[in-house]
């Protein structure tokens, strides 16, 4: 063999295998990312633990940083109301328009549809903020609020808060971020049921509906249930559209819907600047985003278990 | 009994397509009052000068640093993260199998990666900026937005990469290409219509984020002149202006939701032209 063309094999090869360690490098360091973000926000995080027990801190109302008290709780209150009322009116919504695209719409017609309301729903969260504070808080203000104050006497509806600024105008905005993703992902895992087994039950004389309910939707749960956790963990790390229009300030514990609320994503946001000058305040900003992380990494591992589960049965 | 069926199943369509209609009424609407505030406000003027006096009380001016801003910060984060996802997603695709477990576990690091809130990657970045002492400045907004843009685009990428025949892969082997080669001369090409798609999902989320650059970007009423100074972007435009009392201001702001909101609809529609369009040379 001529030397001219194994000397460039060697090179081939050479390059072959630096590339190859190179990229190896590069993919064991994805592992590391997680990981990183976790002990940054920790380490951070950390001066409080010493200062405070976790009751303290987590079950506590108590937000007075120069004083330095910072219980976190009338915030993650916030967050938990916000994310739950948003799911609410979400997931019925969603979930419905999921099955109407899949069992009543073409397939066709299902796939534009959803491409739309992807292209829809993926401008930015400020802008649905902007959204909320010149459409959702007049309508909750001027005539959501009004209408429960007359005929729903209940604390759960009334509140001192008539601004419009409030947990039910974020759950609101939250709700629709949270939809498309929801109509998708529950669309497609509603699409995979077998033809069959619609076949076999509307064959035994059942109607779409009674098809739909008790085959089609035991079926898909999972997969809805999945989509739903994911939503979950957007909704609840959802920043400058609840801060924009949930009425962001230190008050009492959020009760009715109309209570402002004061998520901890929000609290983050309108805080850092003004953490650097005292050590503990920095920190439990940190414990407040490192408490967000693992609700999130939390839900998040959840809901892609149950996908990867289906999809593995579905090869199976 | 049959009656009741009858009316049930008509009940849950009528309920089917009301959620349906809320759905669409409320996303058009977004897009709609974007435009009825937006179209009005904007001007020739806003969009070529920056802000006079302040962002919170300057009523002249216009938004010229927000979208230099969210331009470069967005275009710098993109490439950042686009040099660190290439190698990623051929390594788990052609140098190991897809569906090898590390694959699969590399692709769940970067699921786990997408559901990180923008504003923990926020304090992420702060935290950095902490370490290093480094102010709030253009630098850690970008390298905070590469941290969030990278998981969205090294999954999009990874979805197209999977997609390549095989039988693609064993011809070029079967010829006596490395797997290098196999990289750059023949699935560079096949992908390349998902890869630029994958690119530009990224970079339309990067510049629609601002929970994230707030942290670590800061705002400024200037043009954006150094790696170490704070920029002005986008949302933040947005979202400042909004919060001011004074009418002149807002409207500054609803011109800035317009753009944003454009810009972001034009790289997603690009994004989809692309995965279609550009598939001349992809061999089926």
């Amino acid at each position: 063999m001529d030397e001219g063309f194994s000397g460039k094999l060697k090179k081939r090869r050479l390059l072959n295998r630096g590339a190859r360690i190179v990229s190896r490098f590069m993919s064991l360091t994805v592992f590391s990312v997680f990981a990183l973000i976790f002990i940054m926000l920790f380490w951070e995080a950390f001066p409080l633990f010493l200062k405070k027990s976790l009751s303290d801190i987590l079950l506590s109302t108590a937000w007075m940083p120069h004083s330095s008290d910072y219980g976190l709780y009338r915030f993650i209150i916030g967050s938990l109301y916000t994310t739950a009322l948003a799911l609410v009116i979400a997931v019925p919504l969603s979930v419905l328009t999921a099955i109407f695209l899949s069992e009543y719409l073409p397939r066709k017609i299902a796939m534009y549809t959803k491409m739309v309301f992807d292209v829809l729903s993926g401008v930015s969260p400020v802008v649905y903020g902007f959204w909320g504070i010149l459409v959702i808080v007049p309508l909750v203000r001027g005539h959501i609020q009004p209408f429960c104050a007359k005929h729903l006497p209940w604390s759960f509806f009334t509140s001192t808060n008539m601004s419009g600024f409030s947990v039910l105008s974020g759950s609101i905005v939250l709700a629709l971020m949270a939809s498309p993703l929801i109509v998708s992902i529950s669309e497609e895992v509603l699409r995979a049921v077998p033809f069959e087994m619609r076949q076999a039950s509307m064959a035994l004389g059942a109607t779409r509906w009674e098809m739909i309910k008790k085959v089609l939707i035991k079926k898909a749960a999972p997969g809805i249930i999945a989509a739903v956790i994911l939503s979950l963990s957007r909704t609840i790390g959802e920043t400058m559209a609840v801060l924009m229009v949930a009425g962001c300030h230190i008050q009492e514990t959020p009760f009715s819907i109309f209570d402002p609320g004061y998520p901890l994503p929000a609290l983050i946001a309108n805080t850092f600047g003004e953490t650097m000058s005292i050590p503990l305040y920095k920190s439990a900003i940190f414990l407040a985003a490192f408490v967000l992380l693992i609700l999130t990494a939390l839900s998040n591992l959840v809901g892609w278990s149950i996908l990867v589960r289906i999809e593995e049965e579905k090869a199976s | 009994m049959k009656r009741m069926k009858k009316i049930e199943e008509t009940f849950f369509v009528l309920l089917m397509v009301a959620s349906f209609a809320a759905l669409a009424v409320g996303l058009f609407s977004i897009t709609v009052t974007v435009f009825m505030k937006g179209l009005p406000s904007l001007s020739w003027q806003v969009l070529t000068q920056t802000p006079r006096g302040g962002y919170v009380m300057g009523k002249e001016g216009g938004i010229l640093n927000a979208i230099l801003g969210s331009i470069i910060i967005g275009l710098a984060a993109t490439v950042l993260s686009l040099l660190y996802s290439l190698p990623i997603v051929f390594y788990i695709n052609i140098y190991r199998f897809s569906k090898s477990k590390f694959s699969r576990s590399v692709r769940f690091f970067l699921d786990l990666l997408w559901g990180i809130p923008s504003i923990v990657y926020g304090a992420f970045g702060f935290a950095i900026m902490i370490l290093f002492k480094l102010p709030a400045s253009m630098l850690a907004g970008i390298i905070t937005l590469s941290f969030l843009v990278l998981p969205i685009m090294a999954r999009t990428m990874d979805e197209t990469l999977r997609m390549i025949p095989f039988e693609m892969k064993q011809a070029a082997y079967s010829l006596g290409a490395t797997r290098f080669e196999i990289s750059t001369k023949i699935i560079l090409k096949q992908a390349l219509p998902g890869l630029l798609t994958a690119t530009l999902l990224a970079f339309g989320r990067g510049i629609g984020d601002a929970a994230s650059v707030l942290m670590t970007a800061s705002y400024t009423d200037s043009l954006p002149s150094s790696p170490f100074a704070p920029v002005a972007t986008l949302p933040l435009a947005v979202f400042f202006q909004l919060s001011t009392p004074f009418k002149e201001i807002q409207e500054r702001g609803y011109a800035a939701a317009f753009v944003l909101t454009i810009m972001m609809l034009l790289v997603s529609l690009a994004a989809r032209w692309m995965s279609k369009g550009l598939s001349k040379y992809v061999v089926r």
